[in-house]
C-alpha cells in the first residue's frame, strides 16, 4: 500500500498544471517540511484561534504565540467566523483504489461542525479565490469527510514591521465549496497522475507502508 | 441589527448566480425568463435579446452613484436584477473610483481593493433588498498545462471576487443545437454548483417563459435543504456525544459503536472523538479486529496478588 497525505496531492496537481517545476515537485514530496517565517505567523495565528485564552498575555493586553503578537480585536473578529463549538485538528484518512495500487490518504481538518468542515488560512499577499477553488485539498476532504460544505476562512494578515511583532489582520474572506458529480473522478486522475509521478521520478518506495 | 453567529444556520433567501458563455448562447435571454427582471445593460447590448424584458442602459457608474435614490427605486419594484454583463459593470466602477482617487491609477493593489469594495457593497445592497441576482459575463479560454479551460471572461483582480461571490456559477453552451447550462466544475470550464443543480437542457424560451424562475426555486430549496441536513446532523452529533458521555460499561459503549456505523464519516469522527475519551475513561482497549473496546488485561502486579 501507497501513503501520501493531502497536501503532497495538491503538489502533484500544480505539478501537473505546470506550476511548479519537477525539482520543486520532488523536493516538496521527499524534503522535510520547513515552514517559512510568514507560515510560522500563520500558525501561530491559527493557534491563537483554537485556544485564545492560552496565549493571551495580560501585561501587554495582546495574544501572543510564538513570538508574534495578535490584537484582542483582530482575534475576536476571527474567531466569529469559526463555530466554537466544532471538533478541531481532526486527523482523517481513507484508501483509494486506483490502476491497481491501494493509497492510503491522509489529512488533518482544521474543524468540523456537523457536515461541515471548516479550512482556516492566513495570507499576506493578494487574496485570490482560484488558488483556493483549484485546489485539490477541498475536494479530498469533501470525499474523505462525506461532507456537505467546506468553508474557506482566509485571514488576509499584514506583516509586522521591521522593528515590530504585531501583525494585523487586514479582512477575513470567506467561501464555501460543495460536492459535484464528478469530484470522484478529479481525485481518481489526481491519484494516478501521483502514482504516474512518483514511478517516473523513481521515488516510490519512500510511499510504500505496510 | 441580527448577528448570525457561526454556528448558526444562514437562512438562504437570496441568490447570485453567475452565467457565462458565447456570445448569442442565449445568456441575457435565459435570465430574462427569472421572476420580474430588470437588466441592468452595461454592454448596450440586452436589444439583442430575442426575450428582453424592462431594461435600465448604464453607461457610468456614476449615473448610479449620483442618482442613488432613483436607482434603488427603481431596483425595488423588481425580483430579480440582471447585471449585463458583470464585466462592463467592473470597469464601470473602476472608471469612477479613479475619478474619485486619481492615485489609485496607480496603485494597482489598491485600486483592486476599492474595487472590490464597491462591487461588494453593491451586491450586498441587492440582497439586503431581497433581490436575486444574475451576473452574465462572456467567456474566455485559459491555457492549464496541456489544457484549456473555459472561464469567464472578468478581467484582473476582479474576477477572484465574482466567483466568490456567486452561490453558482454556470457555463451557458450550445450543443447539437440545443442549448446547455453546467454548473458542475469539470476540466474543460469554471463552475461552482453549491445547490447541486444536474446538467440543464435549456428549453425554448417561447414554450417555458418562467423557466430561471423555476429553477431558481430549486436552487433555493435545495440550498434550504443543505441546511436541514447540517441542523439535523449538528443534533446528531450532540445527541451521539453525551449518549457517550453517559456510558458507564463497553457493552453501552459498543453498543453505540454498532449504530453510528452507517453514519456519514463526518458525523462518525466527531462522534468518535469522544468514544475514545470513554473508552479510556472505561479503562479499555480499542481492538482493530472486532472494531469493539475491549477491558484492558489485569497488570502482572495485580494478577499476582495473592486472594484475601
Amino acid at each position: 500500500m501507497l501513503k501520501i497525505n493531502v497536501t503532497s496531492l495538491n503538489n502533484v496537481s500544480a505539478y501537473m498544471k505546470d506550476e511548479i517545476e519537477v525539482g520543486d515537485l520532488i523536493e516538496r514530496l521527499t524534503g522535510e517540511y520547513k515552514p517559512t517565517a510568514l507560515m510560522k505567523i500563520g500558525e501561530s495565528f491559527h493557534a491563537v484561534l483554537e485556544s485564545p485564552y492560552s496565549y493571551y498575555d495580560k501585561a501587554k493586553s495582546l495574544y501572543v504565540c510564538g513570538g508574534y503578537e495578535f490584537t484582542v480585536s483582530d482575534v475576536l473578529h476571527a474567531s466569529k467566523v469559526i463555530p466554537q463549538e466544532a471538533i478541531y485538528e481532526l486527523s482523517v484518512d481513507k484508501i483509494y483504489s486506483v490502476n491497481g495500487h491501494d493509497i492510503l490518504v491522509t489529512a488533518r481538518v482544521d474543524a468540523i461542525y456537523g457536515r461541515y468542515i471548516y479550512e482556516n488560512k492566513t495570507t499576506f499577499s493578494t487574496f485570490s479565490f482560484d488558488r483556493y477553488y483549484d485546489s485539490m485539498q477541498w475536494r479530498y476532504y469533501l470525499d474523505m469527510m462525506d461532507g456537505e460544505r467546506i468553508y474557506y476562512n482566509i485571514f488576509c494578515m499584514k506583516e509586522p514591521l521591521e522593528d515590530s511583532r504585531l501583525v494585523t489582520l487586514r479582512s477575513i474572506e470567506r467561501f464555501y465549496f460543495k460536492p459535484y458529480p464528478s469530484l470522484a473522478d478529479d481525485i481518481k486522475s489526481n491519484l494516478s497522475d501521483f502514482i504516474t509521478v512518483i514511478e517516473d521520478i523513481g521515488i516510490k518506495d519512500r510511499f510504500e507502508c505496510i | 441589527m441580527k448577528i448570525v453567529k457561526a454556528n448558526e444556520v444562514i437562512d438562504v433567501s437570496t441568490l447570485n448566480i453567475l452565467i457565462y458563455g458565447e456570445p448569442g448562447s442565449g445568456k441575457t435571454s435565459l435570465a430574462c425568463t427569472a421572476s420580474n427582471p430588470l437588466i441592468l445593460d452595461f454592454d448596450n447590448g440586452a436589444h439583442r435579446s430575442a426575450f428582453r424584458k424592462d431594461t435600465l442602459i448604464i453607461d457610468t457608474w456614476a449615473s448610479i452613484v449620483n442618482e442613488a435614490k432613483e436607482f434603488y427605486d427603481i431596483i425595488s419594484r423588481y425580483d430579480t436584477i440582471v447585471m449585463d454583463t458583470v464585466d462592463t459593470c467592473l470597469d464601470y466602477i473602476g472608471v469612477y473610483i479613479v475619478s474619485q482617487d486619481p492615485k489609485l491609477a496607480k496603485n494597482k493593489l489598491q485600486f483592486y481593493g476599492r474595487l472590490k469594495d464597491e462591487f461588494t457593497n453593491f451586491i450586498n445592497r441587492l440582497k439586503t433588498m431581497k433581490k436575486d441576482i444574475i451576473m452574465v459575463a462572456h467567456v474566455k479560454e485559459k491555457d492549464e498545462g496541456d489544457a484549456r479551460i473555459k472561464r469567464p471572461a472578468i478581467t484582473g483582480g476582479s474576477y477572484d471576487r465574482v466567483l466568490q461571490v456567486a452561490d453558482q456559477v454556470g457555463y451557458l453552451y450550445i450543443e447539437n443545437k440545443n442549448r446547455v447550462l453546467n454548473f458542475d466544475p469539470n476540466e474543460f470550464w469554471i463552475g461552482k454548483n453549491s445547490a447541486g443543480i444536474p446538467q440543464q437542457n435549456i428549453p425554448n424560451f417561447v414554450e417555458d417563459q418562467t423557466y430561471m424562475d423555476s429553477l431558481i426555486k430549486k436552487m433555493r430549496d435545495k440550498l434550504c435543504g443543505d441546511v436541514i441536513k447540517q441542523q439535523e446532523a449538528i443534533k446528531t452529533v450532540s445527541e451521539y456525544q453525551s449518549k457517550v458521555i453517559k456510558a458507564n460499561s463497553l457493552e453501552e459503549l459498543n453498543n453505540i459503536i454498532q449504530e453510528i456505523k452507517g453514519f456519514s464519516e463526518a458525523i462518525k469522527r466527531q462522534i468518535w472523538v469522544k468514544v475514545q475519551e470513554a473508552g479510556n475513561r472505561l479503562g479499555a482497549d480499542f481492538d482493530k479486529t472486532s472494531k469493539q473496546f475491549i477491558a484492558k488485561p489485569l497488570q502482572n502486579e495485580e494478577k499476582a496478588k495473592p486472594d484475601k
